[in-house]
């Protein structure tokens, strides 16, 4: 295993001030303070070579554990393993392995052209000129970034800034990468970019990668396996298909009609979603689903019939939202 | 490997990361010439500030608290150039760290495999702040003239090595002070305190004792990173504050270490 | 009655940043207590007379000094040339329908009021401590007056600083002068020593500036130092120079306001 968290727990203390003038005087003398789990009991383990979905809402704990895997934090409580490591004490041998990209974080000297950055991160890591000169060509040509090597960092576009932290965290060839939001912000096309790039050098490197993403396309895309995290505990930690069948109360059905059938006499089958004929969605429950079908093919003049699975974002929302209540 | 090999190793390690860091300090400088003469402007004018303060003070007294006018000035000059070497090469990451450290932003200076106080204490100059040390230079030069102190190699040796002491004993000051930041990251312009705690130093001892003992000796430490130096101009250097200058630092920076290792693990970054 | 509601929001905001208020307050109440020090030491613990003045005047006037450091000195052109115009946030106060030189004024004044009042507090605890070191005048009509002049003085300030802060309109890094104006402030405003204790011929020509008459003819006032007629004076000068400044601002801001795009630089 290269990462393993055991019962990783942090916790932070905050405090609540009510609004206003009064509540501002009141809190210089009255002051309710808070505990805030941030990541509380979670138990995880990658293997080498993983590229892991790490999901959640805002608030989830996916931030907070990435830091702690990185070293940043210091763990309330629990254990935690990084390629037989223990993060927070931060050996150098650990931190040569690896990296750490914050979506809207940069370490990129703004006045001055990416590569010098680079040159910089050769030195601290100690990389040897034929290696540097290898994995920065490779990494340059991978994200298409040749022109911008000598333009300043402060005019480049977001996504050409993203591209370059991304190589300025690559050139040391970690084992491990923390990705927390490196798609965030950027534009369609980019984004499909950094993940052909992220799919890439996951087969080609082996490294291990944790990625965090609020967009559903960045873990659909890239992770096989997703771990689910909210209010600081772990929902799910699995694949992601059978997350869906996991958590996915209901079935779709989506049909083609040779007639016109009315909206409420199919309602007699199931909650209807979308109705454009000839196309028409229908919602069931899962362990209806083959009974509904059934009965649609017997009592409508069906063209064709499929039963498919929710959409993913959607059953993430419902997840979210039934545990907010 | 042998640990000779091993620290030499480290060391080359170190100094090849700083010598990359200056060039690119030097480069970010030169990329805006505008932000350049603005900068240096502004270091000229602050360096000046301190002599015109001290001349305004001293203008028309000969003698103060068993010092003459020119000595104190002296001590100015003294300041300007030590001060001058602390702006130039640590003052701008204070100022960096603090604000890094109230945006919850400063751990990406923990993960590189280099020593993070290091990193953190060197990545960035204030290049045009050394302006200062030729200032103070032209103003110790003239005024020592004045007073007719002349300097053998020793006693030149032995001010340099005070003067390093000198500007060891500010950085832990500071080190230590910004540290605190981390328990209290909205106080991020307590930086701006310690330009006037600095600039304390610029006043012998004696003017503090005459408002209270204890100030004096609260402050004693402050006060001979100018006077120690000061004293082995006039050939008046007192071993015994010498070594209080020496240990005062050495004990200020291993405070600072042993501070600054305890206070990263109490960091909490602020969230993405 | 939407300005006062406003004043009190910004009163909110620099409350809840009461200790960085009272970090700000620290230097400006090092620096004077450091010179009452040189002097207290020069006078050989306050036995002998400084050029004619008293050491109890002298003390006066730094302790005054505290309170006028902490009330009297407007920071606008931080906020307006590094962050408003530099950053963009100027784009905020460009879409809305109230005066941006108001506003700022507005958002500056409670940070006054929360460092004048640890100013206020630290003189009341000298004059309790050493009430031997501190004269102030007595009379009532010259107290009405001081508080005119301690807030025109406020006004000029302000005044003064968000003409350099506009300045960022034209100039990428307008911290150079920034500092110039600063050291000059402190210097020509009496913060190093009282202008009294200038050479003539200095203290003529600094006269002619607006800085005096933002810190060092305030505290002159609250020492009971000015005559009626000088009182009346200062007021005066300080209307005639806000009135500069502010006519300075209007047209630095039309044109300024053009140049502007709305990005940060």
């Amino acid at each position: 295993m290269v990462i393993t968290v055991d019962t990783l727990s942090k916790h932070y203390k905050t405090y609540k001030k009510e609004p206003g003038f009064m509540g501002s005087l009141k809190s210089l003398v009255f002051r309710k303070y808070e505990t805030v789990k941030a990541v509380d009991k979670i138990s995880f383990s990658i293997e080498e070579g993983e590229l892991i979905g790490f999901i959640g809402p805002n608030g989830a704990g996916k931030t907070t554990t990435l830091k702690c895997l990185s070293g940043l934090l210091y763990p309330t409580s629990g254990k935690v393993e990084v390629l037989g490591f223990t993060p927070f004490d931060r050996k150098p041998q650990y931190l040569k392995q690896i990296a750490l990209v914050m979506g809207q974080k940069n370490q990129l000297w703004w006045d001055l052209p990416a590569e010098e950055t680079f040159l910089l991160n050769k030195e601290i890591y100690e990389i040897p000129d034929e290696q540097y000169k290898n994995t920065v060509g490779q990494l340059v040509e991978l994200l298409d970034v040749k022109e911008k090597l000598g333009v300043q960092v402060r005019k480049l576009s977001l996504g050409e800034r993203m591209k370059m932290e991304l190589i300025a965290a690559l050139i040391h060839t970690p084992k491990v990468l923390f990705l927390d939001e490196p798609t965030i912000g950027l534009d369609v096309v980019m984004q499909k970019q950094l993940r052909d790039f992220v799919k890439n050098y996951n087969e080609l490197q082996r490294s291990t990668i944790l990625l965090t993403s609020h967009y559903m396309e960045d873990v659909r895309q890239l992770a096989k396996r997703v771990i689910v995290i909210d209010h600081g505990t772990i929902l799910y930690d699995g694949k992601l298909d059978n997350l869906v069948k996991k958590f996915a109360s209901h079935k779709l059905l989506s049909v083609v009609l040779d007639e016109m059938v009315p909206k409420e006499k199919l309602e007699e089958v199931g909650v209807v979603v979308s109705y454009e004929y000839p196309k028409v969605v229908i919602k069931v429950k899962r362990k209806d689903s083959n009974d509904a079908a059934s009965l649609l093919l017997k009592k409508f003049p069906v063209d064709d019939l499929n039963i498919e699975e929710p959409d993913i974002e959607d059953v993430i929302r419902d997840v979210f939202s039934t545990k907010n209540g | 490997m042998n640990i000779p090999e091993l620290a030499n190793n480290c060391m080359k390690h170190y100094l090849h990361v700083y010598r990359k860091l200056v060039s690119m300090n030097i480069s970010s400088l030169l990329a805006y010439r505008s932000a350049f003469i603005s900068n240096l402007i502004s270091s000229t004018a602050w360096a000046l500030f301190i002599f015109i303060s001290i001349f305004l003070l001293t203008n028309k007294t000969p003698v103060l608290f068993g010092w003459r006018r020119e000595e104190i000035i002296l001590l100015s000059a003294i300041y300007s150039i030590y001060y001058g070497i602390f702006q130039c090469i640590f003052a701008k990451n204070f100022g960096e760290m603090a604000i890094l450290i109230d945006n919850g932003e400063i751990e990406s200076f923990f993960l590189k495999p280099i020593d993070a106080q290091f990193f953190t204490s060197l990545s960035k100059l204030g290049i045009t702040a050394f302006i200062r040390v030729p200032i103070g230079i032209g103003f110790m030069y003239f005024f020592g003239k004045q007073l007719g102190i002349s300097m053998s190699f020793f006693d030149g040796a032995l001010f340099i090595i005070a003067l390093c002491f000198s500007l060891a004993f500010l950085y832990a000051l500071w080190m230590n002070v910004l540290l605190c930041l981390i328990w209290n990251p909205r106080l991020s312009n307590l930086v701006e305190v310690l330009f006037t705690v600095s600039g304390m130093s610029r006043y012998p001892g004696d003017m503090y004792r005459m408002t209270s003992e204890v100030l004096m000796y609260v402050l004693i430490p402050l006060t001979f990173t100018t006077v120690v130096p000061a004293r082995i101009l006039f050939h008046t250097a007192v071993w015994q504050e010498y070594v209080i200058l020496i240990g005062a630092t050495m004990v200020l920076y291993i405070v600072a270490r042993k501070f600054w290792l305890f206070a990263i693990k109490h960091y909490t970054s602020a969230s993405n | 009655m939407r300005y006062v509601q406003i004043f009190f929001l910004y009163f909110q905001e620099a409350f809840a940043e009461r200790g960085r208020s009272f970090v700000w307050f620290l230097i400006t109440l090092l620096n004077p207590l450091l010179y009452f020090t040189f002097w207290y030491a020069a006078t050989g613990g306050g036995e002998q007379t400084i050029f004619g003045s008293s050491m109890q005047s002298i003390s006066s006037y730094y302790f005054l000094l505290i309170v006028a450091g902490s009330m009297l000195q407007s920071h606008a052109e931080e906020n307006i040339g590094y962050w408003h115009i530099y950053h963009g946030r100027l784009t905020n106060y460009l879409l809305r329908p109230i005066s941006y030189y108001g506003i700022n004024f507005l958002s500056e004044i409670p940070w006054r009021i929360i460092q004048g009042f640890f100013g206020i507090v630290v003189f009341f605890l000298m004059n309790f401590f050493f009430p031997h070191f501190i004269v102030l005048t007595s009379d009532i009509w010259t107290m009405i007056l001081a508080f005119c002049i301690f807030f025109l003085a406020y006004t000029l300030s302000y005044a003064v600083k968000v003409v350099i802060g506009v300045s960022a309109f034209w100039l990428t890094d307008y911290h150079g002068l920034v500092e110039i104006v600063d050291m000059f402030r402190l210097i020509a405003g009496g913060f190093v020593v009282p202008l009294y204790l200038f050479p003539d011929w200095i203290f003529k020509i600094v006269s002619f500036t607006p800085f005096p008459y933002s810190m060092y003819f305030p505290i002159l006032a609250w020492q009971g130092k000015l005559s009626y007629g000088e009182l009346f004076q200062c007021i005066g000068i300080q209307l005639l120079w806000i009135v500069g400044f502010f006519a300075i601002f209007k047209i630095l801001w039309k044109k300024g306001s053009r140049e502007y795009t709305g990005v940060s630089q």
